[in-house]
């Protein structure tokens, strides 16, 4: 699955005086806070982290609060995807004109019809939503499926919103996909589907 | 071009099409939210602007389940197809929790509202499956619409309920902490808005007069003219009361009554003037005329109703564990600092009285770790401790061992601290010392007879070195709340606990509810008079907590004799809508009156005959009880 990486990053946390007994429980805090975000600044939305801290000594800001900056040494994992490229994600959702799939499990795409090749036609048995494939008799795509789809377009949403003193920024990734096409596995109920693009 | 255009405006007219719909327009709504469903890809946020504030504004409350089925799956799709559109669903969404507009229509239909909050629900529900992250995008919007406290009753009932079925919900593990813990501020924010009507001066000797109306001749006799009302209690207290046209507001005037009798309750002789019989015909006829101060009253009212039908029902599904933890730091953070709040703390007595073994020692122990933790600063500490006092006295639910075991572990606190520190009275500096003191003494004279009672425990409350403390220099005796220490000493005579100290050795001749001393202590948020369990008095809410309560008239003293101790079935039988109008027996009226102890004389009891006193619905059967013999019931505010 392509998207992602790990970066090496320098960061300084800024802790708040009162912090000054349980400095790392503040800092995880502040890094815990930037989890399943996109953030400018490292290019992705950050998965994980491993942070080590880089100096004992650290610089106090002066100030009506005496903030002091603790220098730490991370390894964040990343995600971010672009246009074409692959990424694997497990079907939500089927409808007529849509399949509705969740990447990593925080992150939602969705195909449209346009893009679901045209051997896939949809159809509902015995209750359940499908997929079936007109060429290939066992090919199925059903809730539950995990889908290897081409990222067609990938939107960022920010929005800022105060809540308690805090400000945190809430992130939407969505992806319209399109998808390359292969030979199918049917053990491991993957497919990959090459799609074309169109403007949805 | 036109056409086209035509063709979509005429679309959105459909959408903006509300009211008396017939079956043909209906049919068509439904129709166009399915198209709309299918072309969901090709609507364009920029082009397509009018289409979009259309839908979003569509309220469920208007139409039929047909027409529901329909928007919720559009609503579904938009969200799912792009990223854009999931915060406006959202927000959609929270904005169907109540009804637009005026609500009073919708009220009639009362199944509609279920059909609305169930689609809304699975709406909801049905998003978090396609986008993981909008739970707390979710979260966000429902506190910032919250209603605010002034809007009316019925609103905000009815949102709460929604946050708290949402709390329950499949969302519920990552939404439901923030929605308790927005519920509890709410209650708050309503809870300091009620004003306890200020009925001593500072100085305990006061006189005042507060003015009320005059609603109908009384036919009482009274000493001073028709339209006094006289609530004397013997000095140093005297509250006259004025009636004048005015207006009046019945809660408040509970309130006062109240706030007067339990004022001087520690002289367990009080003489009502003016029978309760009136204030009856007061409430009755003023019924209809709220006053803001009331309606506050009944918005907290039914939001601890709502909280607490929902702990019960989480208690039945066997997941109080995971709501109280929330609700236990919303305590420690908000509601235990909040300067003498009034009812929103019985949210944690009702949580703690349906599981006493988990949740009822959890809450004691953190009150207890608080209070002897160091480092917090000391209001809080006494804040926790007055807490703490004030539960354990009250819980009924709350085994005795425990209640002992915690004891035990203040003493021994206490006994350190004594050993810490030399010197002579202080209140200011040795202020969190003093009110654990007081509460401990506070604690066993609901307890002592009961502890006594046990032949374990009584031998567990004999060995502690109580004594040592109250003869240590610091004298923590004289700086207490002097109606505690007294009733206290006279308790511990009664029940040989002491050896050293006895009743003589302290002098309270002016028979005051605070001393300087402890007035000094409890500092200018008067801690020193923090009771904060007493009894609940919202009419409904009192209903949830009454039975796991321990009213002071229900408590025996150790020096009742033990047939006179009061019964509690009276009492119990009162329900909480206070249409249960018991007699108050004249057999346990003349028990407690006998007691020579007690220094009655039922010549100084003017109070009428049996169903007056008894119709104080607000109260319940607790007044009666607590009326006669409670002095340890704090003071106003």
């Amino acid at each position: 699955m392509e998207g992602l990486k790990v970066s090496d990053a320098k960061l300084v946390v800024y802790v708040h005086p009162s912090k000054a007994t349980k400095v790392s429980q503040a800092i995880l805090r502040e890094l815990s806070s930037l989890l399943f975000k996109f953030s400018e600044i490292f290019d992705g939305v950050v998965l994980a982290y491993d942070v080590s801290t880089l100096s004992e000594v650290a610089k106090i800001l002066p100030g009506v609060h005496p903030y002091f900056g603790v220098r730490l040494q991370a390894k964040l994992l990343l995600f971010h995807p672009k246009t074409d490229m692959l990424l694997e994600g497990k079907v939500v959702k089927l409808g007529q004109q849509s399949i509705h799939v969740i990447v990593l499990g925080f992150s939602s795409a969705s195909i449209i019809e346009e893009d679901i090749r045209e051997e896939f036609k949809y159809k509902v048995k015995r209750g359940e939503e499908v997929f079936d494939s007109a060429s290939h008799k066992r090919h199925k795509i059903k809730v539950g499926t995990t889908l290897r789809f081409l990222v067609k377009r990938s939107s960022k949403k920010r929005k800022k919103s105060e809540e308690r003193e805090q400000m945190s920024e809430h992130n939407k990734s969505i992806i319209d996909a399109s998808t390359l096409s292969m030979n199918t596995d049917q053990s491991n109920k993957k497919s990959k589907k090459r799609r074309r693009n169109e403007d949805s | 071009m036109a056409g086209a255009l035509d063709g979509y405006n005429q679309l959105v007219g459909v959408l903006h099409h509300t009211e008396y719909l017939t079956p043909d327009e209906v049919a068509l709504l439904v129709t166009s939210l399915k198209a709309l469903s299918g072309a969901v890809s090709c609507i364009d946020s920029g082009h397509h602007e009018s289409l979009l504030s259309a839908i979003f504004g569509m309220s469920m409350w208007n139409y039929g389940p047909d027409v529901m089925d329909a928007l919720v799956e559009l609503i579904v799709k938009l969200a799912a197809s792009s990223g854009q559109y999931a915060d406006s669903c959202l927000d959609m969404l929270v904005s169907n929790f109540t009804p637009p507009r005026s609500f009073v229509e919708f009220l009639k239909k009362p199944r509609r509202k279920g059909q609305v909050l169930y689609h809304v629900h699975s709406v909801l529900q049905g998003i978090a499956n396609l986008l993981p992250l909008a739970p707390l995008r979710l979260e966000d919007t429902i506190i910032h619409k919250m209603p605010n406290v002034y809007r009316k009753e019925p609103l905000i009932v009815l949102y709460v309920e929604n946050m708290l079925r949402l709390e329950s919900s499949a969302m519920g593990a990552v939404v439901g902490g923030m929605m308790l813990k927005a519920v509890v501020d709410m209650a708050i924010e309503l809870d300091v808005k009620i004003e306890w009507e200020d009925i001593l001066q500072d100085d305990p000797k006061g006189i005042f007069e507060m003015e009320l109306e005059d609603e109908e001749t009384v036919d009482n006799t009274q000493q001073e003219g028709d339209e006094v009302l006289i609530c004397r209690i013997l000095s140093p207290l005297e509250v006259k009361v004025v009636l004048k046209p005015s207006r009046v507001n019945s809660f408040t005037f509970a309130h006062m009554i109240i706030m007067a009798v339990k004022s001087d309750l520690k002289h367990e002789r009080v003489q009502f003037g003016l029978e309760l019989d009136w204030f009856l015909r007061i409430r009755e006829s003023s019924r209809g005329r709220s006053f803001w101060g009331s309606e506050i009253a009944e918005k907290l009212d039914s939001l601890l109703v709502l909280m607490f039908e929902h702990l019960k029902k989480c208690n039945d599904a066997g997941r109080l564990i995971e709501v109280f933890e929330p609700l236990l730091q919303s305590f420690q953070t908000t509601v235990m600092m909040v300067y003498k709040l009034k009812f929103s703390q019985f949210i944690m007595f009702y949580a703690c009285s349906l599981d006493p073994e988990n949740c009822g020692m959890r809450f004691a122990n953190t009150l207890a770790d608080i209070f002897m933790h160091r480092a917090s600063p000391p209001n809080r500490r006494m804040s926790a401790v007055a807490y703490l006092a004030s539960y354990l006295s009250r819980a009924k639910f709350l085994s005795l061992s425990f209640v002992a075991e915690i004891l035990k572990r203040l003493v021994g606190w206490y006994l350190k601290y004594c050993e810490t520190w030399d010197g002579d009275i202080n209140p200011t500096a040795h202020k969190v010392f003093y009110s654990g003191c007081q509460a401990i003494m506070y604690v066993l004279c609901f307890r002592m007879r009961s502890l006594m009672d046990i032949p374990r425990l009584k031998s567990l409350l004999l060995r502690m070195p109580i004594e040592a403390i109250f003869n240590h220099p610091l004298n923590p005796l004289k700086v207490c709340l002097p109606s505690i220490v007294e009733e206290f000493l006279r308790q511990a005579k009664a029940a040989r606990l002491f050896t050293t100290v006895s009743e003589q050795t302290f002098l309270f001749n002016n028979n005051m509810v605070e001393s300087e001393l402890s007035r000094a202590f409890g500092g200018s948020e008067k801690l020193d008079m923090f009771f904060p369990f007493d009894p609940c008095l919202l009419k409904n809410s009192d209903g949830f907590i009454r039975p796991n309560f321990v009213y002071w008239s229900m408590a025996r003293t150790s020096y009742d004799d033990d047939e006179e101790g009061c019964s509690n079935e009276d009492v119990e039988d009162f329900g909480g809508s206070g249409e249960n109008i018991a007699a108050w027996s004249s057999e346990e009226h003349d028990h407690h009156f006998d007691d020579d102890e007690l220094d009655y004389s039922l010549n100084k009891m003017s109070i009428t005959p049996k169903n007056s006193f008894l119709n104080y619905y607000m109260f319940g059967g607790d007044l009666c009880g607590s009326a006669l013999q409670c002095p340890l019931e704090s003071g106003p505010p």
